[in-house]
């Protein structure tokens, strides 16, 4: 049985822009884009670097909801557009949605002079996609997924499998989130965010720093061209070692990544390249990467991460990093990992420093989050089943 | 299809302290909740009637659905940031993220499978199913917890705003309602066909009048369906018998899955049907079965 389920359409915006030429070509270039927010809004005199997106809602003059659906609907548009879908195929599509911030952006502005908003106006977590249905006219059910930085991910894990059972013939997934103060304030809260650089991976690493983005990609049952990408599996897994953090020996992440392979029939030795979720933080890149020294042990294929680039989008990263990695592939290269420069012995994984060439591949890509949430998912753009390395 | 082996709901008027909600959840765990907040609490406490007496697979995957997630805490973090100008509480912080009540119930029962925290507007419970649905036909796992958990969220203001109906008429709860699915047949208390989508009553009642549905047949309808819903849903049902699980067991944004619940615990052996709607306008019917006192085996 074919269980491929195909990238039929793509767009992106992230701190990197839009336009994904540009993108490819900065990746290409190891360049990053990222900005300093200061921390006046409780007093503070210090400021924490984010990557933010080129147009910020200032520039624009708009409202908050108004500046918020703007970067949405343009994003659907252009994956839509980039699928080539017809009236009818729009009309029927289903919505996958997964973000961490879902509606806080629009609406949080307004506790400067108002309290309890969120509750008297929040519409629930599926309001966006159910509103992004209206805008669109499309028909097709409505599934939001709040898993926290695995939440697109998600998405697209169950999307693919949807699809691949039938149940769907074709699907938009989105990933969004939009910078907000209680996400920054938070993860400063819990001292995960780092100075400059930023070096997922690296022994001096001091943690994350955050982005704001959003992805969406037009999942298929027929592929649209020999050479696009497919999702051939993926799988999802719960860490109950803690709400925070996922046990540090790996085990869990280890057990969802050969989940991920085993179900999309493919062996750790034919993985081209993995994307690590490499957030930056301590614990996070020694679990994940005691994880992957289980699945692959003394076979380890080029790793990379992407957050570098575009900062760690939460919500968004399971797509916006899907749609990076497979158009850096398409544009003949795995990105390496800017910022990286000493190896950690107790991590025992070194990253790539260069692109790595290659215009045709498997890969894995992981996602992890709080809530002891793991998704790991496994893509393709090779015609036949895959050899391996 | 899936079939229910277990169910279990905890569903209440709001009490303004969580102590009692801690409690309930103290019978059946001996994790110490600490930081839990209130979402928590009640999904943990009707995942946890659920399962009570069962052994779970530990590949058991959880489904939690809702509508509103940690609507507390994330104000508490926001008037922490933008009206005290300090940092969240770390642990305020974290609730904000809806799956931590997920976590909480995979880490109580020892379920390290999948696990989602899932919404669709006014639609969740059933599309959570589907998502379950789709796991065990793909065979990601065999046997699921999908629930349903939602706070009291609702002034007389915003509910009328949402519904456009009268909110006296509705009693005000919170809690969380939820099923133990599995793949295998034998010894199951019921089943649920995979939900139905329609953009129309008429297709909707055409579907639901093609349908077998053996002995009692229950009708039951979410907050959204209308006059006009309900007209056509009934005339491909006349002999049903009305489940208005709403009056019964009080209005939150989980509903659906009290009112599946609901029918497995009070109704006779037969089928309900129950026909819900989101502000599309799109009906979403689910037929559940219960079985007689001996569990029936089709396979």
């Amino acid at each position: 049985m074919n269980n491929r389920v195909y990238i039929r359409g793509k767009a992106v915006q992230c701190a990197l822009g839009s336009d994904l030429d540009e993108i490819t070509t900065a990746m290409h270039a190891g360049r990053t884009s990222v900005s300093e927010i200061p921390l006046s809004l409780i007093g503070l005199d210090y400021s924490r670097p984010y990557c933010r997106l080129p147009v910020q809602r200032s520039d624009t003059g708009q409202s908050g909801e108004a500046y918020f659906n703007a970067i949405l609907d343009a994003t659907i548009a252009r994956a839509i557009a980039d699928a080539a879908l017809d009236p009818e195929e729009v009309r029927r599509l289903p919505i996958f949605f997964g973000s961490t911030s879902i509606d806080i952006p629009i609406y949080e502005d307004d506790y400067r002079t108002r309290q309890h908003v969120l509750s008297q106006t929040s519409s629930g977590y599926g309001n966006i996609a159910h509103e992004i249905g209206r805008r669109f006219d499309m028909r097709g059910p409505c599934y939001t997924f709040t898993t926290a930085c695995t939440s697109s991910a998600n998405g697209v894990l169950f999307a693919a499998g949807m699809i691949a059972r039938g149940m769907l013939e074709r699907a938009l997934v989105v990933g969004y989130d939009l910078y907000s103060n209680l996400g920054f304030y938070g993860f400063e809260a819990l001292k995960l965010i780092a100075p400059l650089p930023y070096r997922p991976f690296d022994r001096r690493r001091q943690g994350i720093i955050m982005g704001e983005g959003c992805g969406a990609v037009i999942l298929d049952k027929h592929a649209p061209a020999p050479d696009a990408f497919a999702c051939l599996g993926g799988a999802n897994g719960c860490d109950t070692y803690s709400v925070t953090t996922h046990d540090p020996e790996g085990g869990l992440i280890a057990r969802v990544m050969g989940d991920a392979l085993a179900h999309a029939g493919v062996s750790p030795r034919q993985i081209d390249a993995v994307k690590a979720h490499a957030t930056g933080s301590y614990h996070n890149d020694l679990t994940e990467c005691n994880g992957l020294r289980q699945v692959f042990q003394a076979d380890m294929p080029p790793v990379t991460g992407l957050k570098p680039f575009v900062g760690h989008t939460v919500g968004a990263c399971g797509v916006i990093e899907l749609v990076l990695l497979t158009e850096a592939v398409r544009a003949g290269f795995v990105p390496p990992m800017p910022g990286f420069e000493e190896l950690d012995p107790e991590l025992g994984v070194a990253p790539l420093t260069q692109p790595l060439a290659i215009n045709a591949g498997t890969f894995l890509l992981n996602y992890f989050g709080f809530g002891g949430n793991c998704v790991s998912l496994v893509i393709t753009n090779r015609r036949q089943q895959v050899s391996a390395r | 299809m899936m079939y229910v082996h277990g169910h279990g709901s905890f569903v209440g008027p709001p009490v303004a302290e969580i102590k009692a909600i801690k409690a309930e959840v103290s019978h059946y765990t001996q994790i110490r909740f600490r930081r839990a907040n209130r979402f928590v609490l009640i999904a943990l406490a009707g995942a946890c009637r659920c399962v009570q007496g069962h052994t779970l697979d530990p590949r058991t995957a959880v489904y939690l659905t809702t509508e509103n997630g940690n609507l507390g805490d994330t104000e508490t973090v926001l008037t922490q940031v933008y009206h005290r100008h300090e940092f969240p509480m770390p642990y305020n912080f974290i609730n904000t993220m809806s799956n931590t009540a997920s976590f909480y119930v995979a880490q109580s029962l020892a379920l390290p499978g999948r696990n989602v925290t899932f919404s669709s507007k006014q639609l969740s419970f059933e599309r959570g199913l589907e998502l379950a649905l789709c796991d065990m036909d793909g065979g990601a796992t065999e046997t699921a917890l999908v629930g349903g958990a939602d706070e009291a969220c609702f002034s007389k203001a915003q509910f009328e705003t949402k519904f456009q109906l009268p909110y006296a008429r509705y009693a005000m709860v919170e809690g969380s309602s939820w099923l133990l699915l599995r793949k295998e047949a034998a010894g199951a208390l019921g089943a649920i066909r995979p939900p139905a989508t329609f953009e129309t009553p008429e297709a909707a009642a055409t579907w639901v009048g093609r349908q077998s549905l053996s002995g009692t047949v229950r009708l039951a309808y979410g907050i959204l369906p209308d006059a006009t819903d309900r007209q056509a849903i009934g005339r491909a049902l006349p002999d049903a018998l009305p489940l208005d699980y709403i009056a019964e067991r009080g209005y939150f944004d989980s509903a659906t899955a009290c009112g599946v619940t609901h029918f497995l615990d009070q109704a006779d052996p037969g089928c309900l049907v129950h026909v819900n709607k989101d502000f599309r306008d799109q009906l979403v019917v689910l037929v559940v079965e219960k079985y007689g006192c001996l569990p029936q085996v089709f396979e």
